[in-house]
């Protein structure tokens, strides 16, 4: 295990790093040569080295830090209502009889409203300020999470409750101590399928209202046809997209060690 | 000695699809303090129903069921369960899977707890394997924890339905020792749900042979000759094949 270790790299052996760089390598040298020979006009795209360039200098004058600054806290501020919200409502829904024939019908009626389609509602009751771009991407993460807590609460191992019946345990410390952490590893893949709807959520409010952040930033180089920046913006959504599902993705790790899974055995 | 359970159940119904359907009829008998008593029967005999009647799962049924001298009312720590799974819970380490028994507001000092739950692994002999994953236990071992979860409230009956009945014939022989060794030392009455007739002789100080629908005490056999018992033993065959006729021997 330790040899194996030490030929790692990100967790992957080298040839397997090796392998994964061969499509993307092949993709970026075709295309800057064809810009550069003139195959793909300037006016539409950018040569990946022209990308490079540019995306130090907006670095560097401050305006793709402030631009991801303000999409970054939309993003949280959505996903972590969102979530919150998603998880508790769910774990209410999936623990207690009451209050899931109370909310669960409503809820369930709305949850298959695109949420794009709230869009125009959320702009007419809160204008096109931050609001109701924090509130889009709440309602898309409240209702993926909404679904999955729920269901995972209500698959909790029978024989575990039961075992917590016979230790006398009262029902708020079953909730706590059984059925929430039975569901934490649902929770946390809802979270990253709501991490992703979240930054497709974002975008489309950005692009569709909005005078800054990276969705402003890549709509507004288009009409203005400077596909230079227009790809600085996609770039930094890929990285920033990919790094906070690799956290989420930690998080994971971390908190189910004590599962012993596929992963494990097949080391993916 | 002292009786420290006593069950009497005239009757015990399940209503399905309007039907109602008896699982236990006239089920009395009294298990002593110290006693090992084992129920036998062949399964779907509603063994596992009395078990649950005893451990306060279900209270809706005719008679009445006491340990200690107490009524039982619903579920309670003086009554302690091991059943045919683990039941282990995934996410906590062995050590946090015993005290998870423990009640919230334990008045059992912070110092004794940790001392108790070291005590129990020993006993059950998992020392050192405080802070394993219960995924990272054999069937035999997970069971071992189950044990010792069981014991850790000091309970007055110790309640096992077919504790060993998931393990392979090896491991089952193996802890059917521990089993033994373990009720030595501590000296818990014990109600052992299982349909292994070998496994009742070698265990038990009285074996209580149940009828199949409803369930009912058929007969009541005694076991006298001391521990440790060679399952080869004469007079353990001849208990073996006095108790299989009367499983089998009326239908």
């Amino acid at each position: 295990m330790r040899s194996r270790a030490a030929s790692l790299v990100w967790g992957r052996s080298w040839s397997s790093v090796l392998t994964a760089i061969v499509v993307p390598a092949i993709v970026l040298l075709s295309w800057e040569a064809s810009v550069r020979m003139g195959l793909l006009p300037r006016t539409l795209i950018a040569a990946p080295s022209e990308v490079v360039t540019r995306f130090v200098a907006m670095v560097s004058d401050g305006t793709l830090g402030h631009h991801c600054l303000v999409s970054l806290r939309r993003l949280i501020l959505g996903f972590g209502i969102g979530i919150s919200l998603g998880v508790a409502f769910g774990a209410l829904v999936g623990t207690d009889r009451l209050f899931s024939r109370l909310l669960e019908p409503t809820i369930l009626t709305l949850i298959p409203v695109p949420p794009i389609a709230w869009i125009p509602l959320l702009i007419i009751f809160f204008g096109i300020g931050e609001t109701s771009k924090v509130l889009l991407i709440a309602v898309g993460s409240f209702c993926t999470l909404f679904i999955h807590t729920a269901y995972a609460v209500r698959s909790t191992d029978s024989h575990l409750v039961e075992l917590a019946h016979v230790l006398g345990k009262p029902s708020r410390e079953i909730a706590v101590r059984v059925l929430l952490p039975s569901s934490v590893p649902a929770i946390l893949a809802a979270s990253r399928v709501a991490l992703a709807l979240s930054w497709t959520l974002l975008i489309c409010a950005e692009v569709i209202a909005s005078s800054s952040g990276l969705g402003w930033l890549i709509w507004d180089a288009r009409n203005f046809s400077r596909p230079d920046d227009m790809l600085v913006g996609m770039v930094t959504v890929a990285g920033l997209g990919k790094a906070t599902d690799a956290g989420l993705e930690l998080l994971e790790r971390r908190l189910t060690v004590w599962r012993r899974s596929y992963r494990d055995l097949v080391h993916v | 000695m002292s009786s420290n359970l006593a069950v009497k159940i005239e009757s015990k119904t399940f209503g399905r699809d309007g039907a109602t359907i008896e699982v236990v009829k006239n089920v009395n008998f009294e298990v002593a303090r110290e006693e090992f008593v084992c129920l036998l029967g062949p399964s779907g005999c509603g063994k596992t129903t009395l078990l649950r009647l005893v451990l306060g799962l279900d209270t809706d049924y005719e008679g009445s069921i006491t340990t200690g001298g107490r009524q039982v009312v619903g579920p309670g720590l003086d009554r302690g369960a091991v059943f045919q799974e683990p039941r282990l819970i995934p996410w906590l380490r062995v050590m946090e899977n015993i005290r998870f028994a423990l009640p919230r507001n334990s008045n059992g000092s912070a110092l004794s707890v940790p001392a108790r739950t070291a005590e129990l692994l020993d006993l059950v002999g998992l020392s050192g394997f405080e802070r394993a994953w219960p995924a990272e236990l054999s069937g035999g071992m997970a069971q071992r924890v189950a044990l010792a979860r069981a014991l850790v409230n000091i309970p007055e009956v110790l309640l096992m339905d077919e504790p060993l009945g998931a393990l392979d014939y090896h491991t089952r022989l193996r802890m059917q020792d521990e089993v033994l060794r373990i009720h030595d030392r501590e000296r818990i009455t014990t109600l052992m749900v299982t349909h292994d007739v070998d496994e009742a002789i070698f265990l038990s100080d009285r074996i209580l042979v149940l009828s199949t629908g409803p369930a009912s005490v058929k007969d009541e056999i005694p076991v006298l000759f001391p521990h440790p018992r060679s399952r080869t033993a004469p007079e353990f065959l001849a208990l073996r094949a006095q108790i299989l006729s009367s499983v089998y021997g009326s239908s």
